[in-house]
């Protein structure tokens, strides 16, 4: 049977130095590309070291906790994250991610198959959404929906480039709340960190300058990614000395990656990105058919 | 450099969450990395040993003895639980405010951090 998995066994410490080198690699191009490291660490995990999807998704989920609160430190020192925002989607983000949580470890603790399949279309979407590229800032002011207004959501965004200030007013609170919670579910099911989702609800629909967008998705990352690494480490199994090795080195990427996101945001190297993930999602295919080890 | 300043936000509302997020993510890789070095010493690294699950009630026992176990537990409970400290620090914020509605929400999203936590305690 065909497979891609890296030879382990051999040399432990060997084994140990190259999951951390992938782990490092994961965290850098998902810090660079800005669509999280879940999306690149569940698939490599899988395919490289042949781990367990739901043992995957657990090292995922918790070094994904670590690579949004290591993000947002300088995202909230830099004004870019809009806490209230960000906080009142928590409510339905968290709530999404304990549920897909749940699921993983309970309904589906036998049906890696499922989550191998159901992990497939995510990465598809990841990989045309790095192909499109950044999305422009929110050009055009909706009036603020009464939700909105009550509870002061709207902000103030300086743009970079011109400098221009402009206030900004939140609009559709329940598309809003609706898609968080759904991409709380991807979050805790499949151990990615959900951005996916979070940032186009916010930048197509509540009127969010993509920055803010990117960074206030980023601030609730960890909660989300939180809400379903607890369930797992309490409810549900994790092999510790995997998850170790994989957190610190995911972490220690995305600061990498966040660093050099300013020279790396070329449009080959996104390409490149691209076809790495298609290639994940073909084999991860392979895998769920057991066509591939 | 771009920002924003929402309408109303506790003035220490920004401190408060960089240096919770920076105290957990600094202490969960530190405690980590030495239970990953623990791990290496003694010989015992596979990065493809058994599940199992994550027990507090041994943890004192095995930070006590220098077991690698305790400081890879410690490290990682640290790490996932630093959001939950920096919405409960939010909390007490909103609360010292009088901002009821962010009061009640981060009230809410703690309730429901917490019970992941329950579960897995509930024997």
């Amino acid at each position: 049977m065909l497979s891609i998995a890296i030879p382990t066994g051999t040399s432990p410490v060997l084994d140990l130095a190259i999951l951390c080198a992938v782990s490092f690699g994961a965290g850098t191009i998902g810090a660079l590309v800005g669509v999280g490291g879940g999306i690149f660490l569940v698939p490599a995990l899988v395919l490289l070291f042949g781990v367990d999807i739901h043992l995957a998704i657990a090292a995922s989920l918790i070094s994904v906790v670590g690579t949004s609160s290591g993000a947002s430190i300088a995202h909230v020192a830099d004004h870019l994250t809009n806490l209230r925002l960000g906080m009142f989607l928590e409510t339905a983000t968290v709530v999404g991610g304990l549920l897909g949580a749940i699921v993983t470890v309970t309904v589906l603790a036998s049906r890696s198959d499922v989550l191998i399949f159901a992990l497939i279309p995510v990465i598809l979407v990841a990989a045309v959404l790095m192909a499109i590229g950044r999305r422009k800032e929110s050009g055009h002011r909706r009036p603020p929906d009464r939700l909105a207004e009550r509870l002061d959501l709207g902000g103030v965004y300086t743009d970079p480039r011109t400098g221009d200030r402009e206030v900004y007013w939140v609009s559709a609170t329940g598309i809003g709340l609706g898609l968080s919670a759904v991409a709380g579910f991807a979050s805790g099911l499949l151990g990615i960190g959900g951005g996916l989702f979070k940032v186009p609800a916010m930048n197509a629909f509540m009127n969010i300058p993509f920055r803010v967008a990117s960074a206030t998705s980023t601030f609730m990352i960890g909660v989300t990614a939180s809400a379903g690494a607890i369930v797992y480490l309490f409810v549900g199994d994790v092999s510790l000395p995997l998850v170790a090795p994989v957190a610190v080195s995911v972490v220690a990427g995305s600061f990498l990656g966040a660093h050099a996101s300013g020279w790396a945001s070329t449009r080959g190297l996104r390409y490149l990105f691209v076809a790495v993930l298609l290639v994940a999602a073909v084999f991860m295919f392979l895998r769920g058919a057991g066509w591939v080890a | 450099m771009g920002g924003v300043s929402e309408l109303e936000v506790p003035p220490a509302m920004r401190t408060v969450i960089r240096r919770t997020l920076q105290v957990g993510v600094g202490l969960s890789c530190l405690l980590l990395v030495v239970g990953i070095g623990l791990l290496v010493h003694v010989g015992a690294v596979s990065i493809h040993a058994p599940a199992q699950h994550a027990s507090l009630a041994s943890l004192p026992g095995d930070l006590a003895h220098g077991n690698a176990q305790g400081f890879l537990l410690l490290g990682v409970v640290v790490l996932v639980f630093t959001p939950l400290v920096r919405v409960l620090f939010s909390l007490g914020l909103f609360a010292r405010a009088d901002d009821v509605p962010f009061s009640l929400i981060t009230l809410f999203v703690l309730v429901v951090l917490s019970i992941g936590l329950v579960l897995g305690l509930v024997p």
